[in-house]
């Protein structure tokens, strides 16, 4: 039984320019101990998935449909109060991308990570908990005491991975976590998710556009593009074998130092307020056949968990 | 390590940069020594602000006097006052009244008669009769006497006497009793120059009977022999010294300066704060307010306002700030509108924290130095307004202000009589008292948000 699972969810923004589908449809399993990667290019609505599990989707953006259950139970429908008091922080955190930033820089890191215990109504030693936690990023103790100016980029990115773990939650959402930090610092805070997930037991949802960092870490690969998944499946499978044009074509735009160029695709993201009628890649796809322009394909089972969105298949 | 981080944070940060800048060091200085000037008035003279409104009270200082480091370039024209003082004699004594004489004597070689000679006699019942004989340097007298007898009395108290004097002597009656006239009548050559200017030098004797009840005792007794100048400052037309004036309305100023710009500046950052933080219609809504308070005429509404109300310094500073804090709330608005979009302000919605403890814990704290920064510059602002109302004439209640000193010098004409110490002083202090701020506000200005 997955710990997690997103059943038929969208998300639109109704924008002055038209209802801005940014999340179309989408499923998503996640099981205990398991981490599952989303990758597809900016505007693809990874984000939005994400910031939609943690229901933070402001005006003018709206959850219109879907069900996302945490341990069989139905997080949309709970009041905001329960899902503050019960799910938020406890059971599913998030980092993301500007995290480092995410520290107040007029308060120590400790006296943050405190506030957050407190709100959430931890019960134990505060002082040692986030000690512990310190230790558990590979931070210095000291950093208790440290104001963010203080730190390094990478640091504070650990720091807020302590925060985030400091209630002890299943699932950890990590939204471009390593976007914007040096490769070594991105090795280094790879290193120390795959080790917190093994030791905690963690489920993690990881966010990235970065399709080798992310084959790093998952089991499972979900590829996004335009607000839909493209293709799901094993990690290890999807790389070695892409079904989808989409993610063949993103496969190949990897750098690799072997190449003297690097291969992009060609054309852009259609407006998410204006899809096509048929497939949401024709436009951009180097199979496209008629039934394409015509007709959205479904997301059909290939083989065992691997499915792709295609009518090649 | 971190000990030295934690030194340098809060109130030991902000006064260490505010020292570590040269202006800043200056404006500290001067508003420490504003501070123990305005606590001494407060503690020496709270008194003689009651008084500053009661003219029997400053009888026997010199009107219209200049300062008196003046008389440093003309020592035999500008001159202070001198007072002297005797030992009473009892000439009689029964059982229905008694009599005093008080003799004086005194030389005088200065080009100038004092512009006023005042006689104060301090006794413990009614004086019934006073008649005093003025003797000059060869010998001529006068006879001074009133039908009226009071303990402080001037050369205008005895008018009549010194015009029948001067009418004798000159052969018509003086075009203006003033009392430089009849100081001049008490000390000139007696003939026909009497007024001509010209003055008797040498020894002169007073001497004062006075006629009071039985066992009446002569508590104080002097004479005043005024002078044209006076004290640092010089005096108004009413005898009060200015820099008397000065001082007293130093705790006022820097009172009603400091509540005026901490409670617009407060109420401004969060007003503005609370709006940035907001967004949306609650926004529009406070910010439309923000602007139509903002461009109420701040004058004639104070004008109006304070006329309307009278009120006191607490109810003014109010009033000021009333008027005030839209210049904050929206200079706060746009800072927040961008802290708003920071990382660790959206990473507090992620965290479940509540969003009014974001906006106490995460977002005000930005907004201090500002706060700090804009509360100094503020306070010059407040002071003006403040003194400008006084000068119109609406002083709160019993408060002395140097507004309200220019108020006085304005309806005495202190500009068309050359009086300028009258105004110039108190207008210099309103400048003087608002550059430390100034100064300050620009140190913790460049410390927040750097600069040159």
């Amino acid at each position: 039984m997955p710990i997690l699972t997103i059943k038929n969810l969208s998300i639109h923004f109704y924008t002055p320019k038209g209802v801005r589908k940014a999340v179309d449809r989408v499923d998503l399993e996640l099981n205990k101990g398991e981490v599952v990667g989303i990758a597809g290019e900016s505007g693809s609505g990874k984000s939005t998935l994400a910031l939609g599990i943690m229901r933070l989707i402001n005006y003018p953006g709206k959850i219109v449909s879907g069900e996302i259950y945490f341990n069989e139970e139905n997080i949309l429908k709970m009041s905001e109060d329960d899902f503050n008091k019960k799910i938020r922080w406890k059971k599913i955190a998030m980092i993301f991308q500007g995290s480092m930033n995410g520290f107040t820089p007029v308060f120590k890191i400790g006296d943050q990570i405190r506030e957050v215990m407190e709100i959430h109504g931890y019960n134990g030693d505060y002082d040692k908990r986030i000690k512990e936690l310190l230790n558990m990023v590979e931070l210095d103790e000291s950093v208790a005491n440290k104001y963010p100016h203080e730190l390094s980029g990478g640091m504070r990115q650990r720091a807020f991975i302590a925060m985030a773990l400091a209630l002890n939650p299943e699932i950890l959402i990590c939204d471009e976590p390593t976007t914007a930090l040096d490769v070594i610092t991105q090795a280094k805070i790879l290193n120390l998710l795959k080790k917190l997930k093994k030791e905690l037991n963690l489920s993690i949802i990881f966010i990235t556009h970065d399709l080798a960092l992310l084959s790093e870490i998952s089991d499972k690969l979900y590829i996004m593009y335009a607000g839909a998944i493209m293709e799901r499946g094993d990690s290890l499978q999807i790389y070695k074998n892409p079904k989808h044009p989409y993610t063949q074509l993103l496969m190949e735009a990897i750098a690799d130092i072997n190449k003297d160029y690097i291969k992009g695709i060609p054309g852009f993201m259609p407006d998410l307020a204006n899809l096509p009628n048929g497939c949401r890649f024709s436009n951009r796809c180097p199979f496209a056949m008629d039934i394409c322009k015509k007709k959205e394909p479904e997301l059909k089972r290939l083989d065992g968990d691997r499915y792709v969105s295609c009518w090649l298949y | 390590m971190n000990k030295t981080v934690s030194a340098e944070t809060g109130v030991k940060l902000y006064v260490n940069t505010i020292i570590k800048n040269k202006s800043g060091l200056i404006g500290v200085i001067m508003i420490l020594f504003f501070v123990a000037l305005s606590i001494y008035a407060v503690t020496n003279f709270s008194n003689v602000s009651h008084q500053w409104e009661n003219s029997i009270y400053w009888e026997t200082y010199p009107k219209n006097a200049m300062p008196y480091w003046m008389s440093y370039f003309n020592p035999n024209k500008i001159f202070a006052t001198e007072a002297i003082t005797t030992k009473p004699s009892i000439i009689y004594s029964s059982n229905t009244y008694d009599i005093y004489q008080l003799n004086y004597n005194f030389t005088w070689y200065k080009e100038m008669a004092p512009t006023d000679v005042v006689f104060y006699i301090k006794t413990n019942s009614p004086i019934e009769s006073i008649q005093i004989l003025w003797i000059k340097p060869d010998g001529t007298n006068i006879t001074l006497s009133t039908t009226s007898p009071v303990s402080v009395s001037d050369l205008i108290t005895y008018s009549s006497s010194i015009d029948s004097y001067i009418t004798e002597q000159i052969g018509y009656v003086p075009p203006s009793t003033t009392s430089q006239t009849l100081s001049q009548a008490l000390f000139g050559y007696e003939g026909k120059g009497l007024l001509n200017g010209t003055i008797e030098k040498g020894l002169y004797r007073i001497s004062i009977t006075i006629v009071t009840s039985p066992n009446t005792k002569i508590l104080l007794n002097k004479v005043y022999l005024e002078g044209n100048a006076y004290g640092l400052f010089g005096t108004d037309s009413y005898g009060r010294p200015i820099d008397l004036g000065i001082l007293l309305g130093f705790p006022n100023a820097l009172e009603i300066g400091l509540l005026t710009s901490i409670i617009s500046v407060i109420g401004g950052v969060i007003i503005g704060g609370i709006s940035g933080f907001l967004g949306g219609k609650t926004d529009s809504a406070m910010n439309w307010v923000t602007l139509v308070i903002l461009v109420l005429p701040a004058l004639p509404f104070l004008v109006v306002l304070s006329y309307i109300m009278r009120p006191n310094l607490i109810l003014e500073a109010l009033l000021i700030a009333f008027l005030s804090w839209p210049f904050y709330a929206i200079i706060a608005r746009s800072s927040a509108q961008s802290i708003k979009n920071e990382t660790y302000v959206e990473a507090d919605k992620v965290l479940g924290i509540p969003s009014y403890r974001t906006f106490f814990t995460h977002f005000l704290p930005r907004l201090t130095p500002f706060a700090i920064a804009y509360t100094a510059l503020g306070v010059p602002g407040a002071i003006i307004l403040v003194e400008t109302l006084s000068f119109l004439g609406l002083t709160p209640a019993g408060l002395v202000t140097w507004g309200s000193i220019l108020n006085s010098a304005e309806s005495n004409l202190a500009a068309v009589n050359g009086w300028w110490w009258w105004i110039l002083f108190p207008g210099v202090m309103i400048i003087l008292v608002s550059i430390p701020f100034v100064m300050i506000g620009f140190a913790i200005e460049k410390a927040v948000f750097g600069g040159k």
